[in-house]
């Protein structure tokens, strides 16, 4: 019997026989103008008809199957009518555009899909609407026209995940690091004004705030700065103030004290304006720009002293917070803070350790910065540098070894260095591991051998973006490719240099290392005599691929840990589809991210870092290992010893604390989600307060702070974080 | 001596990370005691070699900064010898890790005439008198927050303690001085 009837939509009805009687009713009378008693008795014989054929399918049926049997059942009767049915089919079918429902669900505002696609989005607002839009239209056309129908049929089937379509009709980068020096020191051009060296600190951050934007608009991923870039102008007010007093007849002495009391204040103002622009503004992604920024003592030792100054700024300014609407001070997602650790702020004897005890008061209660350990990095890397954004890190450059040269014409280009700012990636594709484990049946061999295939596939896919991206001439970005950001080139010129060379990277993602190994070997990948050396062979050889082709094509490839922060649903629906429900493996709405262990797992937070970083060591192209933590703001010396841990052990983590905020009572600890007839519901446990709109929770969704919150399967995800850093008792 | 529980990780009950007993057992019983299932001295589990030994165990971890004692209450006279055995065997062990002992006894400190400690802090002899073990014990602590937990002077806003009355105590300072020093800022 059938009960139900699933729109194109997607959405579900109740069956009703009247609305099919209805629509024979139509056909009949475009042919007849007007029905006979004889016609209507037909019609009511073919609409029993046709639910008799329904009857044969259980439960749901789809819209179009039961016209399919409407047209059989009426060409049974009567040609004329039956062909005016078909007409009328084909010319719906014709006015419904492929995208229609998207956007109509879209502007709609009811549809959770687009409320929880990306927390860094509200896509209530017209802005982002209109960003959203453009991604329906892009999305559709890279699916039926740019890309070969093989990827779209893995993409669609969750076996990868082919990123960023709704860019991808675009030709524009991921994410990047932007060679601010250059833009400053030599000067830029936004929206064809031309923007000359500042004089001084504030207006240099103006300009910097000015350059992210229009940087950011320009392409779909997250940048990064670093302070270094800003700290000679800090240098600049400092001599410009002290000139000043020397020149109205100050003693020296004098004139060093009053010069260094109005830096203060104009540093102060200047990482404020920084702040106040950065969460203001709104791309043209429809949201503030993903930036992060470095925070790195020893990037040039000539400014060591400037950096160290803006770095202290900017962490009191973050502990405090800024204002929301109601006017009290709560956890803002950007600019994202890269601290680095290295010798001489780690001990408590280093001469910045008490930037690093700001940092971890800081850290304690904005969940900001993360920790990059140059001492790791250095011996991972050779280098030490930030991410693009949340995670994504470039491969040391081959151009002082190849000879290759400036081909970026940066006019602040050293031969003898590594370049890293300036450099981009060009985008990512997914591979589901789970799926690569579920479709092999536990098969070892069978495993390696859809390995192969998959890989490959990713690898089509990868060159579809490199493809899509050759040939783009600089006029599509002014400010990337002709005023510094990334490059000097002309107008006009191909930006295909830099597509090669090894200059930029482009990214194999993977997700659910977890739950492949579980599935695969019976146990999780901590485990040191079975997962762990499997977990450590999938990602060797998922590099080998990357050296391969990197070889092969000039092209730097490279492991990327996905953040899969929605994809993570999407992945999770499919595998339940296609395998059913595997205990620990399918039986969640999210999947684990990257090599991540599994956020189910009871583990001292330690041992997660110290696992995680043999991983970590395996994800060059990028990723971020985290420890979830219960409220330490009345204990920072816990979160220096993660801190000092951290530095010893893995080059990239985070620390995920808890800071909310309810509009209803003022509570502002941690917001919980509860469980109610299988939908999880964020509530105050004070008040109770279930209003989205009356709370501020801020989560660490992958790398980024979300704020916006997340669709049921992220949710689920975040529900489920064991709490690392807490009170744990030995059990019996 | 018994024990109600144990942690392996600890960031509530002291300063950076630890581990915490919680021994079995208190003559206190104070009102809303927030663990009053370790009032019983028969209660919880056996304290032996083998769990000291699995206590010792996970002390040992770099990250360990800090050992915890409470309960129930350490300073009781029942758990006098073990938990004396227990402050030594750290002390030797793991010099470098903190030591933390709640107790509901109010603790004093003063100088008599001769100037000497006198006092719970004091240097005595240990005899034969288990009373005088607990200045060994408290002695060897390097923080020790003492006083009953008074329910009208709760507050949940208080570092490392329960009640107003109650004093994070700086064991080696008050040493030191001859008079009870108060330890960090967690007092105010």
């Amino acid at each position: 019997m059938i009960n139900n009837v699933c729109k194109r939509d997607g959405s579900i009805t109740e069956f009703d026989d009247k609305k099919i009687y209805a629509a024979i009713s139509y056909a009949y009378l475009d042919v007849y103008g007007e029905l006979s008693e004889e016609k209507e008795e037909e019609i009511e014989q073919i609409t029993d008809d046709v639910v008799d054929s329904i009857n044969f399918f259980t439960n749901t049926i789809h819209v179009e199957t039961i016209q399919d049997i409407v047209e059989q059942e009426i060409s049974k009767k009567d040609f004329y009518v039956s062909k005016a049915y078909i007409t009328y089919r084909y010319r719906k079918n014709v006015a419904r555009n492929t995208t229609d429902n998207a956007i109509m669900e879209l502007v709609g505002g009811e549809n959770d899909y687009w409320n929880n696609e990306n927390s860094n989005k509200d896509a209530m607002l017209a802005t982002t609407q209109r960003d959203y839009l453009a991604g329906i239209v892009s999305t559709d056309i890279t699916e039926r026209m740019l890309l070969p129908k093989d990827i779209v049929e893995a993409d669609k089937e969750g076996i990868i995940h082919f990123h960023d379509k709704d860019y991808f009709i675009e030709t524009i980068n991921n994410c990047c690091l932007i060679n601010l020096e250059d833009m400053l020191q030599n000067g830029t051009v936004v929206n064809k004004i031309a923007i000359e060296k500042p004089h001084r600190f504030i207006t240099a951050m103006t300009i910097a705030t000015q350059i992210i934007t229009a940087v950011a608009s320009s392409q779909y991923g997250g940048t990064t700065i670093t302070l270094t870039h800003l700290a000679p102008f800090v240098r600049d007010s400092y001599n410009c103030y002290f000139n000043k007093y020397i020149k109205r007849g100050f003693d020296m002495q004098s004139a060093e004290h009053f010069a260094s009391e109005d830096l203060k204040k104009e540093i102060e103002d200047g990482v404020q304006t920084f702040n106040y622009q950065i969460n203001s503004m709104s791309t043209t992604n429809g949201q503030a720009p993903f930036i992060s920024v470095c925070m790195y003592l020893n990037e040039d030792p000539e400014y060591t002293k400037e950096v160290a100054m803006i770095i202290e700024e900017f962490l009191s300014q973050r502990m405090l917070g800024m204002k929301n609407e109601k006017g009290v001070y709560v956890t803002q997602a950007f600019p994202k803070l890269l601290y680095v650790l290295d010798e001489n702020n780690i001990h408590e004897d280093s001469k910045y350790y008490y930037l690093t005890e700001l940092a971890a008061k800081c850290v304690a209660k904005r969940m900001n910065p993360d920790f990059i350990s140059a001492k790791v990095m250095r011996k991972l890397k050779g280098d030490v540098y930030p991410c693009m954004g949340c995670r994504s890190f470039l491969t040391p450059d081959t151009m002082p070894e190849n000879g290759i040269g400036n081909v970026a014409k940066a006019q602040n280009y050293s031969p003898n260095k590594h370049k890293y700012y300036g450099r981009f990636n060009q985008g990512v594709v997914t591979l589901n591991l789970v799926d690569l484990a579920l479709s092999s049946e536990k098969d070892v061999e069978k495993f390696w051998r859809l390995f192969e295939e998959r890989t490959e596939l990713c690898h089509k896919a990868l060159r579809c973006r490199h493809e899509r991206l050759l040939g783009t001439t600089t006029e599509v970005a002014p400010i990337l490719w002709q005023h510094g950001a990334f490059a000097r080139l002309e107008k006009g010129e191909k930006i295909d240099a830099l597509l090669l060379n090894n200059y930029s990277t482009i990214s194999l993602g993977y997700a659910g290392l977890y739950e492949c190994v579980k599935y695969m070997t019976g146990v999780s990948h901590t485990d040191p005599e079975v997962g762990m050396p499997f977990g450590l062979e999938i990602m060797q050889r998922l590099n080998d691929k990357c050296a391969q082709w990197r070889e092969a094509e000039t092209i730097a490839y490279s492991l990327y840990g996905t953040p899969i922060e929605s994809t993570t649903y999407k992945f999770a629906k499919k595998l339940k589809e296609r395998f059913g429900i595997i205990p620990d493996i399918t039986d969640h709405d999210y999947i684990t991210n990257s090599y991540h262990i599994n956020v189910r797992e009871e583990i001292d937070p330690f041992e997660k870092l110290r696992i995680e970083s043999k991983f970590q060591e395996l994800s060059p192209g990028g990723a971020i290992s985290y420890i979830e933590t219960d409220n330490l703001t009345g204990n920072i010396p816990a979160v220096l010893n993660v801190i000092k841990f951290i530095y010893d052990n893995i080059m990239y983590a985070e620390l995920n604390t808890k800071s909310d905020y309810c509009h209803v009572c003022g509570y502002d600890g941690e917001i919980k989600i509860i469980s109610e007839d299988d939908k999880l519901i964020w509530e105050c446990p004070i008040c109770k307060n279930r209003d989205k709109n009356k709370m501020n929770v801020t989560r660490r969704t992958c790398g980024y702070l979300g704020t916006n919150f997340w669709n049921q399967g992220r949710t689920e995800e975040i529900k489920d974080r064991y709490v690392h850093m807490t009170d744990h008792e030995v059990k019996e | 001596m018994r024990y109600a529980s144990i942690r392996s990780f600890d960031i509530t009950n002291g300063e950076d990370i630890g581990v915490t007993l919680y021994v079995q057992g208190c003559h206190r019983h104070c009102k809303n005691c927030f663990n009053s299932e370790t009032w019983d001295f028969n209660g919880g589990k056996e304290w032996n070699d083998e769990v000291k030994n699995q206590f010792l165990a996970l002390i040992d971890r770099p990250y360990i900064k800090r050992v915890t004692i409470l309960g129930g209450e350490p300073l009781a006279y029942e758990n006098l010898p073990e938990v004396y055995d227990l402050v030594k065997t750290i002390k030797e062990k793991f010099p470098d890790k903190k030591i933390w002992l709640y107790t509901g006894y109010e603790l004093s400190c003063g100088i008599n005439e001769h100037g000497d400690l006198v006092g719970d802090f004091a240097n005595a002899d240990i005899g034969w008198d288990n009373g005088l073990l607990s200045n060994h014990i408290v002695r060897a602590c390097d923080v020790v927050v003492d006083g009953d937990f008074r329910d009208e002077l709760k507050d949940y806003t208080l570092k490392f303690r329960g009640s107003s009355n109650q004093r994070l105590i700086d064991v080696q300072t008050t040493i030191k001085n001859g008079t009870i020093t108060l330890w960090g800022d967690a007092n105010e």
